[in-house]
């Protein structure tokens, strides 16, 4: 039992390189190692594909790629998987970014979905770009879309664009799917909601602050995260370029699993460590990396 | 759809429509400019000639009929809203005056550090930085052309560019972001510490949504057939309970506390009641 309780004592000491490696290989691993892993929608995630499913024919969707390089490990599968969806179900949409990064990341994912399911730019999809000032930007769309937004990402006026046509305001609009890495949904809330069916995809940290809208009707959807990413896959058959049923999200679920194993493992050795220490009554060691 | 909104003229905006906001063209438009110059810094000499107080009260009436502007038009019922038909105007309006933020914050930045950069020392470098990649980007940024995917050949300025964006803000972006991984993993061996009943609920129900958020966790309940009266203990199922019912409870509280804090924070500002440094200094 005593060496048991000191060789849990010993175990405070990790270095903290070691941790580093860890980490490294339990995420970097299953990107080359695909690990086969399933996941199970949940009502959220089922929620907005019925939302999708219920949209008139014709209507266009807006996405808000709301996100930059930062988080796009979670908020790339998030756009994918839903413009995918989108493109499957011949249904057009118009990107436009409230940060700097998103429209053109939003692009690049929107180009490679174009070529896979042959779509056209301007008649399938459109690129509104990056707009400054958000707020005063989304009031003024409400009222004039073509006015506020002019030009779309190439340069080209907006209202020449046959995607364009009949769409007069952000109310005309079927559905607005926000993929956020920061917190715009109080916006789009404030303004857009009871007039334009809202939706939101978040980065998993902002999840649980996104369950009340949810909740309350005045978001028809949410997908939350990777996990959130990859249900919607898995939700809606996802196939990749080449026809193999994984998408971004379902892949990195595999570095999302080890690394949730490895936190928990890890909060649970420093905890038996610390409590050993105290069965053992040894002094804890010399400040091992404590400000972590 | 495709009908143009029905919105309620506001008060007087047919007479400003007809004489003073419409478009003018050749001799007529120079002289506009003109006017409009002249008026500004016309505006901007007496303000410059009142005292702290008239500009405090200036400032007090102008935040006070802006609130007033919005709250109008959020009250009231659309038939009869008097200011609806300007909400559109204003708003173009703000989004100029938006852009005129952007300038003064450029001016303020090279001004900070140019004069770092006159003093030298050892936080000169930084500036340099600053100017290189301001300059980079706003040059290479307005000679840039739109590049379509798959593009073998571009212009010089958008290949530098791309550099600038792609190469390096995207990736130094991401890094620093991926950076966090490291830490979180680091922080929660060294410093999550169970010490308190408090804490271990807390422990328990982080480890039952981290589990059901990936696949590895829900597969340890994965036996349990989905249509079976004790689907309920399925990972997932546990993990969009704890989200959808105590989680949603405890974030509707801090939002509505957060909501009416913002409330009172308003008001005080749109009744000038706050008295922050602003007003003081003045």
């Amino acid at each position: 039992m005593d060496s048991l309780l000191r060789f849990l004592v010993r175990l405070r000491q990790i270095d903290r390189r070691v941790i580093a490696a860890l980490t490294l290989l339990c995420l970097a691993v299953p990107l080359k190692v695909p690990l086969p892993l399933k996941m199970v929608p949940l009502p959220a995630t089922k929620k907005l594909k019925t939302t999708i499913d219920e949209l008139p024919p014709g209507k266009l969707v807006v996405i808000t790629c709301d996100w930059e390089a930062g988080t796009k490990g979670e908020c790339e599968p998030l756009t994918t998987t839903v413009m995918d969806y989108l493109m499957r179900q011949n249904r057009p949409f118009a990107i436009v970014s409230f940060a700097q990064q998103g429209a053109k990341l939003g692009q690049q994912v929107a180009f490679k979905l174009a070529a896979k399911h042959q779509k056209e730019y301007g008649r399938d999809w459109i690129n509104w770009g990056y707009k400054p000032n958000y707020d005063k930007t989304l009031l003024a769309m409400m009222t004039d879309l073509p006015g506020t937004i002019k030009e779309d990402i190439n340069g080209t006026p907006v209202a020449q664009l046959t995607l364009m046509q009949g769409v007069r305001t952000l109310k005309d609009v079927g559905m607005l799917y926000n993929v956020a890495g920061s917190g715009l949904l109080d916006m789009y809330i404030q303004f857009c909601s009871g007039d334009i069916t809202l939706a939101q995809a978040c980065t998993a940290v902002m999840g649980p602050e996104r369950y009340p809208y949810l909740q309350s009707g005045q978001i028809k959807g949410l997908l939350v995260g990777l996990g959130g990413a990859a249900q919607f896959e898995q939700l809606t058959e996802f196939k990749d370029e080449f026809g193999n049923p994984r998408g971004k999200g379902l892949q990195r679920m595999g570095s999302q699993s080890l690394g949730h194993l490895l936190v928990m493992f890890l909060i649970v050795i420093g905890n038996l460590a610390v409590w050993a220490e105290k069965r053992v009554g040894a002094a804890p060691p010399p400040v091992a990396g404590e400000e972590g | 759809m495709g009908d143009q909104p029905q919105v309620v003229t506001g008060l007087f905006q047919t007479w400003f429509s007809e004489h003073l906001f419409c478009p003018l063209t050749g001799v007529w438009f120079w002289l506009a400019v003109l006017a409009s110059i002249l008026a500004f810094c016309g505006v901007l000499a007496v303000l410059q000639k009142l005292n702290s107080a008239a500009r405090r009260r200036l400032t007090v009436v102008c935040t006070f009929l802006a609130g007033l502007f919005y709250s109008l038009d959020f009250f009231c019922p659309e038939r009869w809203d008097p200011v609806q038909g300007y909400v559109q105007p204003l708003g173009n309006f703000l989004l100029v005056l938006s852009g005129f933020s952007i300038g003064l914050g450029i001016i303020n930045l090279v001004m900070v550090h140019g004069r770092r950069l006159a003093r030298g020392g050892g936080g000169a470098i930084n500036s340099v930085a600053f100017f290189l990649g301001f300059l980079g980007m706003l040059v290479f940024g307005l000679l840039a052309q739109p590049v379509e995917d798959g593009a073998t050949r571009v212009s010089f300025a958008t290949g530098v560019f791309e550099v600038l964006f792609r190469g390096l803000l995207n990736s130094l972006d991401a890094t620093t972001f991926a950076l966090l991984g490291f830490f979180i993993v680091t922080a929660a061996y060294r410093a999550f510490r169970i010490r308190t009943v408090e804490a271990g609920l807390m422990t328990v129900v982080a480890f039952l949504v981290m589990l059901g958020q990936v696949p590895a966790g829900q597969a340890l309940t994965a036996w349990i057939p989905e249509d079976h009266a004790l689907a309920l203990l399925r990972i997932e199922n546990i993990q969009n309970w704890l989200l959808t019912v105590p989680n949603t409870a405890a974030a509707r509280g801090i939002l509505f506390g957060s909501a009416v804090g913002g409330f009172a924070l308003s008001l005080r500002v749109w009744l000038s009641l706050e008295q922050g440094s602003y007003f003081r200094e003045m």
